[in-house]
């Protein structure tokens, strides 16, 4: 098809050093349109032991815990959660519940382990990550391909927390589709390119890029996925760029990479760093994509992008902050502190939705730079 | 609001007399056609408004609706009048805009004078403010009686709201409402050089010109040469027309021509099914206009070129979202549009195959051959297509799923083979079908239901293969710049041109091809032309020429005009 040509060239043109020197080779671009926590559900046997308690009911438990009394925790809850400010009664009273005077949020170990209902069930979204296979401890197995041995433990954390709880495909979690549908809009672009020597119709190895847009996303018609063909230049910052190796088989494209990473925005978390990066991408035929991402990354990061907000997220998402502390110290599964032997990070899968995108160089323009001259102005 | 019920009473003796003189029109009249009163379409106001209070005042509110007859809306605007409804919301409008034009935040810059209390009423101050902007807003000076009554407007309300600033507003709000601000009347006086002839009156032809080739208000060089009687001499007015065509401004006018004449009002209702196209959202309906005028406005002010270009010129303007569309990249300079060429072959060419025309001339969920087809004859060739019989079955073409009929193409083949159908889908599908590599959202397509799509047709004997060929097709046809002369002559007459008239259009026919078709040349033809001007006498109830009024109102004005 002859625009199909036109756009080809332009981006192989735009992508000098993404194109391979055979006449077949073809090079694809895509934006990501969602990026939700890899939460598998099919509403019955990811959580067994039930869900998580909400905001109110574990606030009520952890404020008896620190010693207040019940006519005081009543007074203090009665109109929770009110506009959630400073001024709400029951927010200085959570915020310290752990000595009375540090930020629980900031120190979460002044607070004993209040427990977490964690995922018990069968498949999770993933990778196998440590390469034992069904052979891993804690591991499930992928509900698409079947793959033993996935390595998930974010999931196992968070995915019997209400408000993070998967839905049954295509649907996705709703406060992770909530955020990234909110990010997306005052963000940068995440960019897919993949070069493929042999073209996309012939099995064989690709190379694939993840970069950063200068340009944010542009929503379709429908408001909920990207807009198709849009072009975005990409971000020369090297933080955000990745190289990885993989290969294409039938329309899915697999990748890996020992270290990967993507900034993301602190309103979810301010990157993801993911030791043994895999992806996994299926291609449709009207163009769009859809796959997962996975690889070990610092709990830490993930914690404090949570607690970075506090009361707010913890109220809002009904997830207990220093409970979800413990249970990702918990299940932390690589990366062992040499000193400590606790393990600094944790097994974790993210879905993600694209559409075609034209991926161009951008001039020496970052995006940081843009945005702080947004700020100057 | 008894300055509403004043000003409704106004407006409809005012079209009483309109509608009189059209009644009392029969085919003995000299020459000319009957003096036309035509109302400000919304972007003509809010040209107004800018041009005099700069574009920081802002116009909101809902406007009445234009009515498009033969073809424009320029001649609707010549058969609508105000509801009573209607009457509110430019009082609404006007109100705003007058509150904002004397808030404090504007007066020290759009009040030309400070009065002597601002807690006062000030004759000085309002006689000199109401008088300069009563000239541009009414297009001609205001007579004694005018500025005497808005003056005594402006201080009864000061007494009352103890303001001079906001007495001042209602007075001005009062001019905004007043139908010799909404409407613009042709007002007829003899033709001193064709003995039996009338013409319009020096402001009157002011505004005939200016909002011809500026969309816009008589500037105040122009209002001067109004004054002076320049508009009355070949000369005169020549040097006035030669100026507005050298001035940027004349890019807004031909942009509110063509706006007309492709009848993009339409895309304030036009809906696309977003499951079926989620592209086509509003900034590319936005955007898919705004191609579409660059790309006009490009080939014939820019490029100086023939008329006929822009049906096969693949030169135009893309924004990103609208690149989208297109599957071209696209990194967009700081004012979001880039010129962009497409490649030789490429099946895009010339405004017939830009998103906006195939977009707006199909269905939600579907393209439609037969509606691009009577497009391309109606609005861009000037042929009528006959309407559709009242009860015709369109089951099977709009049946989009239908196993036999996988394409367009097959769908119209065999609902054409109704014989009360055939006749006319024969002088429309043919061109449409050239059309259908491109969906109802503009995008490219190479197959319908899984079959490959066959883009061929006929324009009139001119076969073609693919969009290209109809553009081509197009170019070739003479009725195309026959077509936009009739068009930009009636755009400016506010009517279709008269049989008296017909000899001159086909000058102007003639002119045009014999000049390459260049349409700054043909706008400037018919803007010198005398017949652009004249007008019947008035019959009955004859509205005194304002250039009269005003000469009582400046002694000088008269003398100059001697």
């Amino acid at each position: 098809m002859f625009r199909m040509k036109t756009m080809l060239s332009a981006t192989a043109l735009a992508l000098p050093m993404l194109v391979a020197s055979v006449a077949s080779a073809e090079t694809r671009s895509f934006v990501i349109s969602y990026l939700t926590d890899g939460n598998w559900s099919d509403g019955k046997g990811d959580c067994p032991n039930g869900l998580n308690m909400s905001a109110i009911d574990f606030y009520r438990r952890d404020l008896a815990k620190a010693g207040y009394k019940h006519d005081e925790i009543e007074a203090a809850l009665k109109d929770f959660p009110g506009e959630g400010g400073l001024k709400q009664p029951w927010v200085p009273m959570v915020a310290t519940r752990g000595n009375h005077k540090d930020n629980v949020y900031a120190h979460p170990e002044t607070f004993p382990d209040p427990g977490m209902i964690e995922v018990s069930g069968k498949y999770s979204y993933g990778f196998n990550l440590d390469g034992k296979g069904a052979a891993s401890p804690n591991s499930f197995e992928e509900p698409d391909t079947h793959e033993k041995g996935v390595n998930n433990q974010l999931y196992r954390v968070e995915g019997c927390v209400r408000s993070y709880r998967g839905l049954p495909p295509p649907g996705r979690p709703s406060l992770p589709e909530n955020l990234w549908d909110v990010l997306r809009d005052v963000m940068p672009a995440w960019l897919i390119t993949i070069n493929a020597p042999g073209g996309f119709d012939k099995d064989g190895p690709v190379s694939i890029t993840w970069d950063r847009a200068l340009e944010r996303i542009t929503r379709d018609a429908s408001g909920a996925v990207a807009q198709a063909d849009m072009t975005y230049q990409i971000d020369p910052d090297p933080r955000s760029h990745n190289e990885l190796k993989g290969e294409i088989k039938g329309n899915v494209v697999t990748g890996a990479s020992p270290d990967w990473m993507m900034v993301l925005d602190p309103y979810m978390q301010p990157d993801i760093h993911f030791a043994k990066m895999h992806m996994r991408m299926t291609i449709a035929a009207d163009g769009t994509a859809r796959g997962t991402i996975g690889g070990y990354q610092p709990w830490s990061t993930i914690y404090y992008g949570f607690a970075d907000q506090g009361h707010i997220k913890e109220y809002a998402a009904s997830i207990n902050l220093p409970a979800l502390y413990y249970a990702l110290k918990r299940n932390a599964d690589y990366d062992p502190d040499p000193a400590t032997g606790q393990n600094r990070q944790i097994s974790s899968a993210y879905q993600i939705e694209a559409v075609r995108a034209f991926a161009v160089p951008s001039s020496n323009r970052t995006a940081q730079a843009d945005s702080d001259s947004t700020k100057a102005r | 609001m008894a300055h509403v019920k004043k000003a409704l009473a106004v407006v409809a003796l005012t079209l009483t007399v309109c509608s009189t003189a059209l009644l009392a029109a029969d085919d003995s009249k000299p020459a000319g056609s009957d003096a036309v009163t035509r109302r400000l379409s919304q972007e003509q106001y809010r040209q107004v408004v800018s041009d005099l209070f700069g574009p920081s005042i802002k116009v909101g509110g809902r406007f009445e609706p234009d009515i498009r007859r033969d073809g424009l809306l320029a001649m609707g605007s010549a058969q609508v009048s105000v509801t009573a409804s209607g009457l509110e919301e430019y009082d609404k409008i006007a109100r705003n805009v007058a509150a904002q034009v004397v808030s404090e935040a504007h007066r020290d810059t759009l009040i030309p004078c400070t009065p002597a209390n601002a807690k006062q009423p000030d004759d000085a101050c309002a006689t000199k403010f109401l008088s300069e902007t009563g000239r541009m807003l009414y297009r001609r000076p205001l007579t004694q009686d005018e500025l005497g009554s808005r003056v005594k407007v402006a201080n009864d309300a000061a007494v009352g709201l103890k303001d001079f600033y906001s007495g001042l507003g209602i007075a001005l709000a009062t001019m905004m409402e007043s139908p010799k601000f909404l409407f613009r009347q042709e007002i007829a006086e003899p033709d001193t050089d064709h003995s039996g002839q009338y013409r319009m009156e020096a402001y009157s032809k002011a505004s005939q010109l200016s909002f011809f080739l500026w969309n816009a208000a008589p500037d105040p060089e122009l209002l001067a040469a109004a004054e002076k009687g320049d508009l009355n001499s070949e000369k005169g007015l020549a040097k006035q027309v030669d100026r507005m065509i050298a001035s940027p401004r004349l890019q807004g006018g031909v942009r509110a021509f063509f706006t007309d004449m492709l009848g993009f009002e339409e895309f304030e209702t036009l809906a696309k099914d977003s499951m079926i196209f989620p592209k086509f959202n509003t900034k590319v309906a936005k955007d898919a206009q705004e191609q579409t005028l660059r790309t006009i406005t490009n080939t014939l002010l820019v490029e100086k070129g023939d008329y006929r270009d822009i049906f096969t010129t693949r030169k135009t303007f893309l924004s990103p979202v609208l690149a989208s569309v297109y599957q071209v990249p696209l990194v967009a300079p700081a004012g979001n549009w880039s010129p962009y060429e497409f490649p030789e072959g490429d099946p895009r060419a010339g405004i017939v195959s830009q998103v906006a025309f195939v977009a707006l001339h199909s269905h939600p969920g579907r393209s439609s051959p037969t509606l691009r087809g009577k497009a391309v004859r109606e609005v861009l060739l000037c042929q009528k297509v006959p309407t559709p019989p009242a009860n015709v079955n369109f089951t099977l073409v709009q049946d989009t799923k239908n196993p036999q009929y996988k394409t367009a193409r097959a769908r119209l083949h065999a609902h054409a083979t109704d014989a009360t159908c055939a006749g006319c889908h024969k002088i429309m599908d043919p061109i449409g079908l050239g059309l259908e590599a491109f969906d109802s959202g503009g995008s490219l397509r190479s197959a319908e239901n899984g079959e490959v799509l066959d883009t061929s047709g006929e324009l009139d004997g001119m076969k073609f293969t693919d969009a290209a060929g109809l553009a081509k097709a197009v170019h070739e046809d003479a009725a195309a710049p026959a077509c936009v002369v009739t068009r930009a002559a009636s755009y400016g007459l506010g009517r279709l041109p008269s049989k008296d008239e017909t000899e001159w259009v086909k000058s102007l026919q003639a002119s045009f091809k014999d000049g390459g078709y260049r349409f700054p040349a043909l706008l400037r033809r018919i803007a010198t032309s005398p017949e652009f001007y004249r007008v019947s006498p008035p019959r009955m109830g004859a509205i005194e020429a304002p250039s009269k009024l005003a000469s009582q109102a400046n002694p000088e004005a008269k003398e100059s005009q001697k």
